[in-house]
């Protein structure tokens, strides 16, 4: 009986997708909201069986992002990101154009992060940005390798997350997130 | 007006998207390339999707039934492409070092680490 969470937040995930995908699907006289009743008994019937398959191959060990508020805290989360997104691809752009300040480096970096599903949310962050990527990760202590176009001048040892980003501290954000 | 900021967006994505392509050509090695393509991966990608999320907005206004295809289609699709484009970043940059590409680099802070990385991981296994 402990695979069944995993199958009811695959399921529901599913669910949600396939909602999104036929959204608009309603006829005139039979519908319920925006989707015809045949779309959702058919998305219903996917759904269990996606979950149903999925049951085994759950990783994690925590319910912690379960949670419908964290969700929420997620999707703000997007303004700031955007934000030092926008930061970063002009840099980038403009090291493009002109060619100059380019000082490639590996740096350390000890996210503080005290759950996996932190980890990964910061590890993302600092690859989609363009001008740093993720190289390697230590599972045990999680600590990342970050490659940086530009290190500055002369990086000692390893950094704290809070550094990594141009104006926005979005190590806090995400801590506020996850934990 | 609608129509005006739809190319706007376009013309953005499209900028960004040949600086990226630029930049692969410009760049010294395969890591600060990866930088590079990451243009093309976000700005590039994102202000394309604003372009048809604009269009649909503008589809709403006209009273077409359509918008909530195109809005909805679109929204999933750069969810998925933000989500694998990160993943496969990573997996690149990682098998890279990993199959032995020493980068241009000042400082390198993996090289010390990455063996006794290895045999930790060999001993869970």
């Amino acid at each position: 009986m402990k695979s069944i969470f995993p199958a009811i937040l695959a399921g529901i995930a599913a669910f949600i997708i396939y909602l999104i995908l036929s959204a608009g699907s309603a006829l005139p006289n039979d519908g319920i909201l925006l989707w015809s009743s045949a779309e959702l008994i058919i998305g219903l019937i996917l759904s269990i069986i996606t979950g149903l398959i999925c049951r085994k191959i759950w990783v994690g060990t925590s319910y912690k992002m379960a949670n419908p508020l964290r969700w929420l805290l997620l999707i703000v989360y997007i303004i700031p990101f955007l934000i030092e997104l926008i930061i970063a691809n002009l840099t980038v752009a403009w090291k493009v154009i002109t060619g100059r300040n380019i000082r490639p480096g590996i740096v350390k970096l000890t996210p503080g992060m005290k759950t996996d599903a932190g980890a990964l949310l910061l590890s993302a962050s600092i690859t989609y940005q363009p001008g740093t990527a993720s190289v390697d990760v230590d599972e045990e202590t999680r600590e990342l390798y970050v490659h940086c176009l530009d290190i500055g001048e002369d990086p000692k040892g390893a950094i704290p997350a809070d550094k990594i980003f141009a104006k926005l501290n979005l190590a806090k954000w995400i801590r506020r997130i996850t934990q | 007006m609608i129509d005006i900021i739809v190319t706007v967006c376009v013309l953005i994505s499209l900028i960004f998207s040949i600086l990226g392509v630029i930049g692969l050509f410009r760049f010294p090695d395969f890591y600060t390339r990866i930088h590079a393509a990451g243009l093309v991966g976000s700005f590039g990608l994102l202000f394309m999707g604003a372009a048809v999320l604009i269009y649909a907005a503008g589809l709403l206004l006209s009273g077409d039934e359509a918008w909530l295809n195109y809005g909805a289609h679109v929204l999933l699709a750069l969810l998925v492409a933000v989500i694998t484009g990160t993943t496969s970043t990573h997996a690149i940059a990682r098998s890279a070092y990993r199959s032995g590409n020493a980068p241009i680099a000042k400082n390198d802070a993996l090289k010390e680490d990455i063996q006794s990385m290895k045999r930790r991981e060999e001993k869970r296994r």
